[in-house]
């Protein structure tokens, strides 16, 4: 029913009920997810690759050079260096988030208004034949442009001031759910030759990768293709899923893109099988699409029995370092390890790799025999922090455990200690979990360390079963490994911070950071009954990891309501200063949205999604589930403004100057994990004049 | 054409009458109108019917305020629980012209019953009887 037709009938309705005495009374009648240890692995847990620890081509933790690899060239990019560009999915190389705009201030925030608004036509709610959209595309703000990708994977470019469209670009991709159960886009990418020349088309491109594993390269001014780069215009990096191709490497986040080289992660189909496309990172000349080299996280004899450990979020870079900083997830299968006993060092791990070859660096596994699906899956931030009167070149990686891993980025070493503390054993035959994991102290993580208990409200309406059913599980506390009988999960794998990381104020080293308090029930099944559960048709929740003795499932832990059987707040937001280690507040972010009903403020939301600083004192936020998008306080969290969008604005925003004017520009997708309501809807704000 | 008295109760029931009518339309734009946040929801659709439901029940204790004593005793009853039930649903759905419109309504209740006691309010009056 549309908008009009809905009030004209409830109009009706209304004033036929003034009409309805002398009628009636006359008569008297009355409602994926993505999935990688080092070489040598000191006591701390850091990997490096000296040259006692080199390691022939394509084991893990090496590269393969395939074509002539360029004299080292450091530095940044100087159309990237350029003061007000948000060019990067995560604005720069160094996943900062953050922006030198400060027109918008906390005093002025309140006058924000819409500046313009534009629909890319590209939503799908996944009652058709297309899967669900979900779009967590970062918009890119260069060459006084706003380059958008959306998920149906075609690239719009728009002017910054007016949202008008300059021209798009339609690759006519295949929209099927080949990997992940929905269209998933997270943006575009930008390049810019050093020295453009003039009158040259594709001295500018913009990229854009799709499902099925295909690139495209299209002039950043035209739209056009660039018929130099692969086969006119397009690579096609399937070529490349050469072990355990069971699925197309999905190219759903951007690549990241440094001098003359695109970075390129992918995302697979996790929890299905064993065995899976192993994790490989790939190095392509950003003119050609040429190979330049890829990286392997997995070595070739464990690849044959697992997989994946791959790279699906984004990727940062010290540009002046040439290090590339990489976010490798766990192997497969994602719940149970006893397949794979041996030492995978790279799996769950913030690894350094040279830009220029590949190499590795040095690795930090942050996870040991990961058997939760905690992926590391976020860029890190890199920032240089002040501590004991010297200046520390440092990244912060957030993880889904919650925990604020802050490492000097030349060595890996940990700036704040990193414990080795004993971990809770399995009691699933087969499995050997890990004896212990790395526990960060400080900072504080940004959830709590034992599951928040059962909730009375929600309990209550349950008739109890909240209570029953957490009796019966097994929890001992954080890394219980999953069970047969059924496991309190906290964090799991959409626990703690998602992959849009935290943004950080580069002069005072203050990190912004949101997470997410869930909990899941974690259960593995005998394989001869997870076949006699499928053959009941019971599929909800239910995963196969064909291959290994064990199916899965997976429960989010609510009542019969769709109430969470635990605790409040579900989402915080949090600062610290990276200089001394100290949380400086931590709020209840977002409001919980269920039937339309808006939970406590209290209570917090779910979020998925980053933050942005400004230069002014003010965070710009979408994330959580009800629709809002919000500006906070940087100094206490305090709410300054908010602005409801059409569905939750899932990705980063896009903070820039233009024609002497701030704007700040949110793309509005959703995502199914936290309602399913989408949306195309791309939305600027400025101050009014 | 019906008649009805200008006495405290009636005042009481038109007020009750034009605040779930007000309820009944903001329910419905709420309800229908893209980009409020609730439009389409749950319960966006419940306030609706119990706005729709309200605005029924006070037309009816408004017309026939001398007939069928014992369906108005029930209505007044069920009234009662529809304006605190929407008011409830509204502050949730964060909905304020519709808890608004429920606040003025319950306003229109009380004065209808505490005006007619003997006829309308059967605590007070079995109170006043137990004396």
């Amino acid at each position: 029913m549309s908008t009009t037709h809905g009030i004209s009938f409830s109009l009706a309705a209304c004033l036929l009920l003034l009409a309805a005495p002398s009628l009636a009374f006359g008569q008297s009648k009355g409602p994926a997810q993505t999935a990688g240890e080092p070489l040598s692995v000191g006591q701390d847990g850091v990997a490096t690759n000296g040259s006692a620890n080199r390691l022939p081509s394509g084991e893990e933790g090496s590269s393969e050079a395939t074509a002539q690899v360029q004299p080292s060239r450091k530095g940044p990019d100087k159309w990237m260096n350029a003061r007000n560009t948000w060019g990067t999915f995560n604005g720069d190389l160094n996943a900062q988030k953050f922006s030198t705009a400060d027109q918008i201030t906390p005093e002025n925030v309140k006058g924000l208004r819409k500046a313009w608004e534009y629909h890319t036509g590209d939503v799908s709610d996944g009652t058709g034949e297309k899967p669900m959209s979900v779009w967590s595309a970062t918009p890119l703000f260069v060459n006084k442009t706003l380059y958008v990708g959306t998920p149906f994977y075609r690239i719009v470019a728009l002017d910054p001031g007016t949202g008008k469209e300059k021209w798009k670009f339609d690759p006519h991709a295949v929209l099927k759910a080949l990997t992940q159960p929905d269209l998933k886009n997270r943006g575009v990418a930008y390049w810019q030759a050093e020295n453009v020349q003039g009158g040259m088309e594709c001295q500018k491109i913009v990229y854009i990768g799709t499902m099925d594993a295909k690139l495209y390269a299209v002039d950043a001014d035209t739209g056009k293709s660039c018929s130099d780069f692969g086969q006119h215009g397009m690579v096609d990096v399937n070529q490349w899923n050469t072990v355990n191709a069971k699925w197309p490497l999905s190219l759903l986040q951007p690549p990241t893109v440094y001098h003359d080289t695109l970075y390129l992660g992918w995302a697979g189909k996790d929890w299905a099988d064993e065995q899976a496309p192993p994790g490989t990172v790939f190095a392509l000349d950003a003119r050609t699409g040429k190979l330049k080299w890829t990286f392997h996280a997995l070595d070739p004899t464990i690849a044959q029995h697992s997989g994946t450990s791959n790279v699906w979020a984004s990727i940062s870079i010290d540009a002046e370092r040439g290090l590339l900083y990489i976010p490798v997830s766990s192997p497969s299968p994602n719940f149970y390890g006893g397949d794979r006993k041996e030492k995978i060092p790279l799996a769950t791990s913030v690894t350094a790799l040279d830009a220029e070859t590949g190499k590795m660096v040095w690795s930090r596994q942050l996870v040991h025999h990961d058997i939760w699906d905690l992926d590391t899956n976020a860029a890190p931030t890199l920032v240089d922090l002040e501590k004991d009167g010297k200046k520390v070149p440092a990244l912060v990686q957030t993880t889904k455990q919650g925990f604020l891993f802050v490492l000097n980025r030349e060595t890996g070493e940990p700036i704040y200690p990193i414990e080795e503390r004993p971990a809770p054993k399995s009691d699933v035959p087969g499995e050997e979990a890990s004896p212990t994991q790395p526990y960060v102290a400080t900072p504080a993580p940004t959830i709590p360390d034992k599951w928040p208990g059962v909730f009375p409200l929600a309990d209550w309406i349950g008739f109890g079963s909240c209570s029953r059913e957490a009796k019966k599980l097994r929890y001992d506390g954080r890394f219980t490994p999953p069970s047969l009988q059924g496991t309190i999960t906290y964090p799991p794998t959409t626990g703690g911070t998602e992959w849009g990381g935290g943004a950080i104020d580069p002069r005072t080293g203050v990190f912004v950071v949101n997470s997410s308090s869930v909990v899941q029930i974690y259960r593995l099944i005998k394989r001869e009954d997870f076949k006699q559960q499928a053959q009941n048709g019971e599929s909800s929740g239910y995963y196969a990891q064909e291959g290994s003795p064990y199916g899965f499932k997976l429960e989010t832990f609510l009542n019969w309501a769709g109430m969470p059987c635990w605790n409040p707040p579900y989402g915080m937001i949090a600062a610290y200063d990276l200089k001394s280690g100290k949380r400086l507040w931590n709020e209840p972010f977002g409001q919980v949205q269920k039937y339309g009903f808006y939970m406590p403020k209290s209570w917090g939301s779910v979020t998925i999604g980053a933050p942005a600083i400004t230069q002014s004192g003010l965070i710009f936020i979408g994330a959580s589930m009800d629709s809002r998008v919000r500006a906070l306080d940087l100094k206490s969290g305090t709410e300054l403004w908010s602005n409801l969008v059409d569905a939750p604005a899932v990705a980063m925003p896009a903070i820039y100057n233009y024609n002497g004017k701030e704007y700040v520009t949110f793309v509005v997708g959703g995502n199914s994990i936290l309602l399913p309501k989408v949306s195309d809807q791309v939305v600027s704000f400025a101050l009014p004049g | 054409m019906v008649r009805t008295s200008a006495r405290p109760t009636s005042y009481g029931l038109w007020v009750l009458l034009s605040s779930s009518l007000a309820g009944c339309i903001v329910a419905g734009i709420a309800t229908f109108d893209q980009g409020n946040g609730i439009a389409h929801s749950g319960g966006a659709y419940l306030v609706l019917v119990t706005t729709l439901l309200l605005a029924a029940a006070s037309l009816f204790l408004a017309l026939y305020q001398h007939k069928r004593k014992w369906l108005r005793v029930v209505l007044a009853v069920l009234v009662l629980f529809d304006l605190l039930g929407t008011a409830f649903a509204a502050y949730f759905l964060e909905t304020p012209i519709l808890v608004g419109s429920m606040a003025l309504g319950l306003v229109g209740w009380i004065v209808y019953i505490l005006s007619n006691p003997s006829q309308n309010n059967f605590l007070l009056a079995s109170s006043r009887s137990n004396r």
